[in-house]
């Protein structure tokens, strides 16, 4: 603590001494009950008090001495004054904060005493001017003591004292009202009731005290709870850890020095907690690339860009988080409209997400509040409201902690070495030279150089040269795969300068047939090892094998799959076209099963999907397909051959029974999707032609949309 | 389509399931089930209207005779037709309801 500082203090804490030795002697010990009651009161409401949201401590203490003051006299408010102040001692174990507590208190009750005298000779002494006086001696009490107060902080910062006042005044005024506000009713009541009243008053107040403390508690669990979520979530998915805390700490600053309404600052602090939450929901090796800070696909960027909206849909399902939720969908909104979702522009913007928006950039810049400074300044009236500047300029310089500082140097010349050492690498990389398979270019005014500075003509010129033309007007690295004849490329655009891209193309033809043939080894592996353990029942195939079986034979009808209930159209249309056929009654038992097994399979994996009868060379084909994410090749043979086995809760017992009553089953999965072929053979009188007769076309039936297929002249 | 109606015998629950059993209709089964937990100590699933059920049907049957059987009431499937009789010893459903 400055030694300036400790001598204000200590001053303070004499003066209020001096004022004490002075008074106490005036009373006289008829007078002590009533003082120590209403000195024990005080000091019990100063010992139990409100934190408020602004984390300023709110306690009824000076309402106790105001009514000692008003009721007994100047000499006993001192004592009672000296009581509160030790009551609050509790909390601070500080010899120095101990003194100046109860001196600034007791000069600040000084001078109401003073400003009480003065006035009262020059008004009546009606009830009404009594109260006017007290309450005027509140305001100067109040005024004193945040003058007083104001001191610390101003001798220990360089602000200039008036900032530092206004800035006292904005934390300080609802208590200060607050404590007024209940002194008139409270002095009556007790002059009225005597001590009875005014016990019975004390009992409403504590009760009331408890609920609002209730509430206050309430409200920071739920933003505690809230962060230490998200921390689990950050750690799952591999983020910057902590990254939402200090987020919500900068954001939550930045509104509360905004003097924002206590609620808004709230929303605010959760949506900067729980900002990131829709990357729970995005691939992690785009997270885990976006953490390199590696060059994202255009595809992948579109993925990662989504994380706002889908945080929105998930804090937005929370109750009474819709606000919330809204902050989070815009958080990556820009003030000139570049950014994302919704590329929303200006004040169409909420405030609040403009400020996520600050915040954020503000916690990932490396360096110093200088830095940091420079970084917002140059950023606002693109990325960042104009407006906000003077208050986030405040807000970093604030957020400067010696220690941040130097965390911030660290990381800084850690990563630059690093891209350094990388840079050199790949420049000096043999390797790559020798095989040929990369090539390192500059883009300038529509030319391509190499790193000798040679104009050279890379191979997919054209692209590149869209590519590195979009780099420029964007700014931002890209990464884009480009397929020219039979090869290959993997091109990483960085942007240089405002005119200039540096390239990096990788011939990746190779490694993509590489990657191929492995898939096809480990399908082989699949297929084989299925084939066999189902006796051929079961044939995994692949996309041409597929493609060939869809061909064959002549569609009869089929149905799009798109809600539980489809399930049973699908069956019931089934059990009609098995009518037509004189299919017996345990074939069309089995069938249905099957039919029932792998569409349930669809609107249960997939959500929605396609079924489609055919007939080819006697046998009957059941087609189902879904476009969902395919089963992995990994849990194949228990998807397949295990009982009870299932990725979803139920018995997962659908392909064993399929197994079960059908003849032969194909099955084709990939990322794309699945289909699953069922076939049985029909007996030969039902195979016949004329009992291939086709629904009318066109006709729809109920409860699912089926159609009538194509038929060849060769059935009807 | 599935209709399910039910009766109590004395300490007999009876619960009558007519049609089908499926992804469609397990909704409704479960919910009878449900709203109706019977507190006798015996329940029957009586199947003699039912001519179909798939391993998503055979499953809630069997999840809510698992969830009976734990509160001790014992739990019958009786009037099951042969395609039935066949898809429950499939699935495996006495099995599994035999050693629970």
């Amino acid at each position: 603590m400055p030694r300036s500082v400790q001598i204000y203090a200590w001053s303070l804490g004499i003066a209020g001494l001096l004022i004490l030795l002075a008074y106490i002697p005036t009373l006289t010990w008829h007078r002590y009950p009533p003082v120590i009651a209403l000195a024990l009161l005080a000091g019990l409401f100063e010992h139990f008090t409100m934190t408020l949201p602004n984390r300023m401590k709110f306690s009824l203490g000076s309402t106790f001495v105001f009514l000692t003051y008003a009721s007994l006299g100047p000499g006993p408010a001192f004592l009672v004054e000296t009581t509160s102040a030790v009551g609050s001692m509790v909390r601070t174990r500080n010899p120095v904060q101990r003194a100046f507590n109860l001196g600034q208190l007791l000069l600040s009750l000084l001078g109401m005493h003073g400003a009480i005298s003065l006035l009262r000779p020059l008004v009546g002494a009606s009830p009404a001017s009594e109260a006017a006086i007290l309450l005027l001696g509140g305001v100067v009490f109040f005024t004193l003591n945040t003058l007083l107060v104001s001191g610390v902080p101003w001798l220990m910062s360089s602000k200039p004292f008036g900032s530092v006042l206004s800035d006292m005044v904005g934390q300080s005024w609802v208590a200060s009202t607050g404590s007024l506000g209940l002194l008139i009713p409270l002095l009556y009541s007790f002059r009225l009731g005597g001590w009875l009243t005014l016990a019975l008053n004390c009992v409403c107040l504590f009760a009331f005290r408890y609920v609002v403390n209730l509430l206050l508690r309430e409200k920071r669990n739920h933003l505690a709870s809230l962060g230490q979520l998200t921390e689990v979530i950050e750690r799952r998915i591999g983020g910057h850890e902590r990254h939402a805390t200090r987020v919500s700490t900068v954001a939550r600053g930045i509104a509360e020095a905004m003097r924002l309404p206590a609620d808004d600052v709230d929303q605010i602090h959760a949506a900067a907690i729980l900002h990131d939450i829709g990357e729970a929901e995005i691939d992690p090796r785009i997270l885990s690339a976006m953490a390199r800070k590696a060059i994202l696909s255009l595809a992948d960027l579109e993925q990662y860009r989504q994380h706002p909206v889908l945080g929105a849909e998930i804090v937005g399902r929370m109750e009474g988080m819709s606000r919330v939720a809204l902050l989070i969908r815009h958080h990556h909104e820009a003030w000139d409209g570049s950014g994302f979702p919704d590329g929303l522009r200006g004040q169409a913007i909420p405030l609040g997400a403009r400020i996520l928006r600050a915040a954020e950039l503000i916690e990932d810049t490396p360096g110093d509040a200088d830095t940091r400074v420079a970084a917002i300044t140059r950023l606002a009236g693109s990325t960042l409201d104009p407006g906000l500047l003077p208050v986030l300029s405040a807000a970093v310089r604030k957020a400067q902690s010696p220690t941040a500082k130097a965390a911030a140097l660290v990381e800084e010349a850690g990563v630059s070495m690093l891209e350094g050492r990388l840079m050199q690498t790949v420049r000096s990389s043999q390797l790559l030279k020798a095989f040929g398979v990369a090539q390192m270019l500059t883009f300038e005014r529509d030319c391509f150089f190499s790193y000798l500075g040679d104009q050279v003509v890379p191979p997919v010129a054209a692209e590149v040269s869209s590519l590195a033309r979009r780099v420029l007007l964007s700014q931002v690295p890209m990464r884009q795969q480009v397929v020219e004849g039979h090869t290959a490329y993997e091109v990483y655009l960085l942007p240089a300068s405002d005119e200039t891209v540096s390239i990096l193309v990788f011939d990746i033809t190779d490694a993509v047939a590489e990657e191929r043939e492995q898939t096809r080894r480990i399908f082989h592996a699949y297929r084989d090892v299925i084939s066999v353990a189902t006796r051929g029942k079961l044939m995994l195939i692949d996309d041409e094998e597929c493609e060939r079986l869809l061909e064959e034979g002549t569609p009869f009808e089929e149905m799009l799959l798109l809600s539980p209930q489809d399930a049973g159209t699908a069956r019931a249309v089934f059990h009609r076209i098995a009518g037509r056929l004189s299919l017996g009654k345990r074939e069309t038992f089995r069938l249905t099963v099957c039919l029932s097994e792998a569409v349930t399979n669809v609107l249960k994996h997939a959500g929605k999907g396609k079924v489609a009868i055919r007939r080819h060379n006697n046998c009957l084909r059941i087609v189902v397909s879904d476009q969902g994410c395919g089963i992995p090749y990994q849990i194949l043979p228990r998807a397949i051959l295990m009982d009870g086995y299932s990725t979803q809760k139920s018995m997962g017992r659908g392909f064993s029974v399929m197994l079960h009553f059908t003849e032969r089953l194909w099955v084709r999965t990939s990322a794309d999707g699945t289909v699953v072929i069922l076939e049985y053979p029909l007996p030969v009188k039902a195979g016949s032609a004329e009992s291939w007769a086709p629904a009318p076309v066109g006709k729809r039936l109920t409860g699912g949309d089926w159609h009538a297929g194509h038929q060849s002249h060769a059935v009807r | 389509m599935l209709g399910i109606s039910h009766t109590q015998c004395g300490d007999q629950f009876t619960v009558a399931l007519n049609g089908e059993l499926a992804l469609d209709t397990v909704e409704a089964f479960h919910d009878v089930m449900d709203r109706r937990a019977p507190q006798t100590e015996q329940v029957v699933f009586d199947c003699a209207g039912l001519f179909f059920a798939d391993s998503t049907g055979v499953n809630a049957l069997l999840q809510a005779a698992l969830r009976l059987k734990r509160r001790g009431v014992a739990a019958e499937v009786v009037n099951l037709n042969d395609d039935l009789r066949e898809m429950l010893d499939v699935t495996g459903f006495f099995e599994v309801l035999g050693s629970a």
